[in-house]
């Protein structure tokens, strides 16, 4: 049975014994002066410190140095800890939990070596009867060998681990130790945490509390003088005519190292290396590379553009998924009777635009044919007002099937009864707003995912332009309002329905009333409003591992198998997403003979890519002992009923301390009374 | 003569609840007197003392007649004191008189002694006067026969507190005095012992017969305090950090040295010196000055 304190920190207050101790040394002077007759003999005599500090009233100084001491030991709240709490077999000493880093950074050149040294330094370091526990983490953390006395198993687990493709994060990783140290019962338990120390794993790790009885160490195996190049992102302009396409392909490289590098970039599709570029980067730069336009099948779905190797290869390639936004086609309708002047801006708009790129079907009427409907990915009327109320039915039924319908308001009139009410927003009156100079778009939100490529210049390309006209939009309960003028009033509203959207903006798409249609912002907003109608939005080119893709929603049951081949059915009823938790190309098909329904490109995190490092001594620093834990009792695992049977004893401190107190009153009362003279008049 | 009287009348603790100092100092005299078994008037007496022979000047009505017809020489037939002498008392109301460590502080055990001496000086038919002083005179009541009820009013009204006691103040009080007679000292004698010895014997060179009294309070001399504390002079104020376990016996070996200096000095100039403990009773004070009295009271 050991003595073990709940809250040893109390103890700090044993340092208050000094006080009842210089007290005593000091001979205490009355706060009220003596009045003596005459001090004329008492200045002759010499006054020597040596004996001012010696202690008097020994008694009443050991009552009061016992009472302190046994207040400090109540509240400190000893407790006996049962043999059974600590280890039941064996001599062991000590506990150690190896944790080691295997994300994407480790595999940098020569460190997954220092990994394997560090550890079997470590494992060399243990004595007999000692234990230790392999935790491996990248942005997870998991347990590869429990905690046990088998040493060689450890260094078996070791061998099967190399660097994945994942991110760092320490925190879950220090969480993982602390519960695996926790088991060793009693012992004391050390946590090494063997490591690259990047800056960025350290994120939240402030949060993270060390058990108590546990000792932290890190061992670093990061580079020395890390230099490493990556594939910042890419973009991709693929033009479909017939059974083949036109791939036109820019990537952007960047290096963080203190001297140039050289290397080439080559576009690789289908394991063939169709483009290469040379390409020499300064220190710490960035560049764009452009291929040459090729042509590739149509059918090809994927491409990687790749860098020459380097110490860090994982982050030297980037994979991209081809062809699914091609060939979209939109139905322009425009208000019968309508000139040139109404339709230029948006035909030009939607005939240019690349990503997506889009087969634009011109229509001047009220209604939209069934044919075009069948055909078109959106529908872009130019004058809402100008729609017939015939054209609701069809077009709800065209947004149910996952169409997306982009309605300007025009410059007509307003819209009635039943169009209104199909509508995200009433139109109704024109606000003029030529007396003060034109309003401004106010407000957009841009978090929203047709605004995200304007999310950097939103207040400076949308402020400029300037609506002399607009109508009032009156958006129903289940619309969105996506932007808003200066006044308040809604500018832009959206409303999903079914699988599709409907959105409509509160100015027509002309220069007659507004000067949009002239600023830069028109042309990539349009696009940005048909794509995201439409929904080829999500349609990303590539995700980073550790992001979440949706599933198409047909077939209902799929496979997804992920680029080392695995394979995962996904029921009907469960959740349509993939976590993509590896670099490489994942697949969703019907059955695994069939052709694919979708595709994933996945790369790594571009976080992973930077190699700055956090100093060993912060990492310790950020994990904070717990505050409440149990001292010298890491692992036990007392009830809370047997943790407060076994802290009883504080109640006895506490009772003694109180006995003594008043027997120091007591005590000190019956030396004040007898012992001091009082000076002057009675 | 034996020392007797009542301790309990005698006790300064006693007496010093009684609120008039006239009551006061008869029941000293009074009790003390009746433990002597003689006679109040000690002193005042037509009996014959001596012979001596004639010198010119001397008043021929003085001659004994009777033993010029024996002798056929002149003789002058000398007797006891038929005459009052004059007792002045001089109190020390300095700050240092209002210490007390038990129940009677040197003031008010010097006030009660003055008073009980004056009644006792009084009903020998001594005139009684009556000086106030600290660092200089403050009150003063000059010697009568009726001036009892005024040095005892004056008593009363005294309260101690200023400087010290000086050479300078008691050369004043030589001054004073004109006529011979007797000068009762009381005080606590904070002062150079070697002054003191020079200012009363000056008193003395006056034809004065001095009566020094030395009053000292029980913890003057032993200093028995426990704790470390801040010391104030009574008389001047000032302050002093005193650890008395530390510097007692130092204290008390100069408190010693001084009352001997004072001892041996004042009784070097023919002063009567005596040192008197607040908490004793006031009999030894009583028979000191009786004793002292009645070596005075022949008038040659």
């Amino acid at each position: 049975m050991g003595l073990s304190l709940l809250v040893p920190a109390f103890l700090i207050g044993l340092g208050v014994l000094v006080v009842p101790i210089l007290v005593h040394l000091r001979q205490r002077e009355s706060k009220e002066p003596i009045r003596f007759p005459s001090l004329m003999f008492l200045r002759r005599v010499p006054h020597r410190t040596v004996e001012r500090r010696r202690l008097t009233h020994r008694l009443l100084l050991l009552l009061r140095a016992l009472a302190v001491a046994l207040l400090v030991a109540a509240f400190a709240r000893p407790f006996f800890q049962r043999d059974d709490d600590r280890p039941l077999i064996g001599p062991t000493r000590r506990a150690v939990v190896v944790v080691v880093d295997r994300s994407m950074s480790m595999g940098y050149r020569g460190v997954w070596d220092r990994v394997r040294d560090s550890v079997r330094a470590v494992v060399g370091r243990l004595q007999p009867g000692d234990r230790a526990a392999l935790v491996a983490f990248d942005e997870t953390a998991e347990v590869v060998a429990p905690l046990g006395p088998d040493l060689a198993a450890l260094t078996t687990a070791l061998a099967s681990l190399e660097p994945s493709g994942r991110g760092t994060r320490l925190p879950p990783a220090v969480r993982l130790a602390n519960e695996v140290a926790a088991g060793a019962r009693g012992v004391d338990a050390e946590i090494v945490l063997i490591t690259d120390l990047q800056r960025s794993a350290a994120l939240g790790l402030e949060s993270v509390d060390r058990l108590s009885g546990t000792t932290i160490r890190v061992a670093s195996v990061a580079p020395d003088d890390p230099a490493n190049a990556r594939l910042v992102d890419a973009e991709v302009d693929q033009r479909v005519e017939g059974r083949r396409a036109q791939l036109a392909v820019s990537a952007r490289v960047a290096t963080k190292a203190d001297s140039a590098w050289a290397s080439r970039v080559s576009l690789i599709v289908s394991g063939r290396e169709l483009a290469a570029v040379p390409i020499r980067l300064k220190p710490n730069a960035i560049q764009t590379v452009r291929f040459e336009p090729v042509w590739i099948p149509a059918t090809e779905a994927t491409a990687v553009v790749a860098l020459g190797p380097d110490a860090l290869p994982a982050d030297d390639s980037l994979r991209l998924t081809l062809g699914s936004a091609t060939g979209v086609t939109v139905v322009l309708l425009l208000p019968p009777g309508s000139g040139s002047d109404e339709s230029l801006y948006l035909e030009r708009a939607l005939a240019i635009s690349r990503s997506p790129a889009l087969t634009v079907l011109t229509r001047r009427s009220t209604t939209v044919a069934t044919a075009d409907l069948d055909r078109a990915a959106a529908i872009v009327v130019a004058d809402a007002t100008s729609l017939s109320t015939r054209s609701v039915g069809s077009l709800d039924a065209f947004v149910d099937r996952g169409g997306g319908v982009v309605l300007f308001s025009g410059r007509r009139g307003t819209t009635t009864g039943e169009l209104s009410r199909w509508l995200p927003a009433a139109v109704g009156r024109v606000i003029d707003r030529t007396a003060d100079r034109g309003g401004r778009l106010g407000q957009l939100d841009a978090d929203h995912p047709a605004f995200e490529p304007f999310k950097d210049a939103i207040a400076s390309d949308f402020g400029a332009a300037r609506f002399f006209r607009y109508h009032e939009l009156t958006p129903d309960s289940a619309s969105i309002v996506l932007g808003r003028f200066d006044d308040g009033r809604p500018a832009i509203v959206e409303r999903r329905g079914g699988g599709g959207r409907v959105v409509v903006v509160a100015a027509p798409a002309d220069a007659s009333w507004s000067d949009l249609p002239l600023q830069p912002v028109f042309l990539p907003l349009v696009q940005r409003l048909v794509a995201h109608a439409a929904g080829l939005v999500e349609n990303r080119r590539w995700f980073t591992v550790g992001e979440v893709g949706a599933l198409p929603p047909e077939p209902s049951s799929l496979t997804i198998v992920d680029p080392s081949g695995g394979k995962r059915r996904v029921a009907a009823d469960s959740s349509r997403t993939v976590v993509f938790g590896e670099p490489g190309i994942y697949q969703a098909m019907a059955d695994v003979a069939a052709a694919p329904v979708a595709r994933f490109a996945v790369n790594t995190a571009p976080a992973e890519s930077d190699l700055a490092s956090i100093g060993a001594d912060e990492i310790v620093a950020l994990i904070k002992p717990a505050a409440d834990s149990v001292s010298g009792a890491a692992g036990s695992r007392l009830t809370i009923a047997e943790q407060e049977r076994a802290q009883s004893w504080w109640i006895m401190l506490l009772a003694a301390a109180i006995l003594l107190l008043a027997a120091e009153a007591f005590y000190a009362g019956r030396l004040q009374a007898g012992g001091r003279v009082l000076g002057g008049a009675r | 003569m034996s020392r007797g009287g009542s301790p309990g009348f005698l006790d300064p603790a006693v007496l010093a609840r009684i609120g008039d100092l006239t009551l006061v100092a008869r029941t000293v005299v009074e009790g003390f007197m009746h433990g002597l078994h003689r006679a109040p008037r000690l002193g005042h007496s037509t009996d014959f003392a001596e012979h001596r022979p004639y010198q010119p000047g001397d008043d021929i009505r003085k001659i004994d007649w009777r033993v010029f017809g024996r002798t056929d020489r002149y003789y002058i037939k000398e007797f006891e004191a038929d005459t009052n002498a004059s007792v002045v008392f001089a109190v020390d109301v300095s700050g240092s008189m209002d210490f007390g460590s038990g129940r009677v502080t040197k003031w008010q055990y010097a006030r009660m002694l003055a008073a009980a001496l004056a009644w006792f000086s009084q009903h020998q038919g001594d005139r009684v006067g009556l000086v106030l002083y600290g660092d200089a005179i403050r009150e003063y009541v000059p010697p009568s026969t009726r001036h009892l009820s005024l040095l005892l009013h004056t008593l009363e009204r005294g309260t101690p507190g200023g400087a010290a006691v000086g050479a300078e103040a008691i050369g004043a009080i030589t001054e004073l005095l004109g006529r011979t007679g007797i000068t009762v000292f009381l005080s606590d004698w904070y002062v150079d012992p070697s002054g003191v010895k020079e200012a009363l014997g000056q008193v003395r060179v006056r034809g004065h017969d001095v009566i020094a009294f030395h009053l000292v309070d029980p913890a003057e001399r032993s200093l028995p305090y426990d704790e470390a504390a801040s010391f104030e002079d009574m008389e001047t104020g000032d302050r002093l950090s005193v650890v008395p376990a530390s510097q007692r016996e130092r204290y008390q070996s100069l408190v010693t040295a001084h009352h001997a200096a004072l001892a041996d000095g004042l009784a070097g100039s023919g002063v009567d010196y005596h040192r008197i403990d607040t908490s004793a009773a006031l009999d030894l004070a009583l028979y000191e000055y009786l004793r002292q009295r009645e070596s005075l009271g022949r008038v040659r």
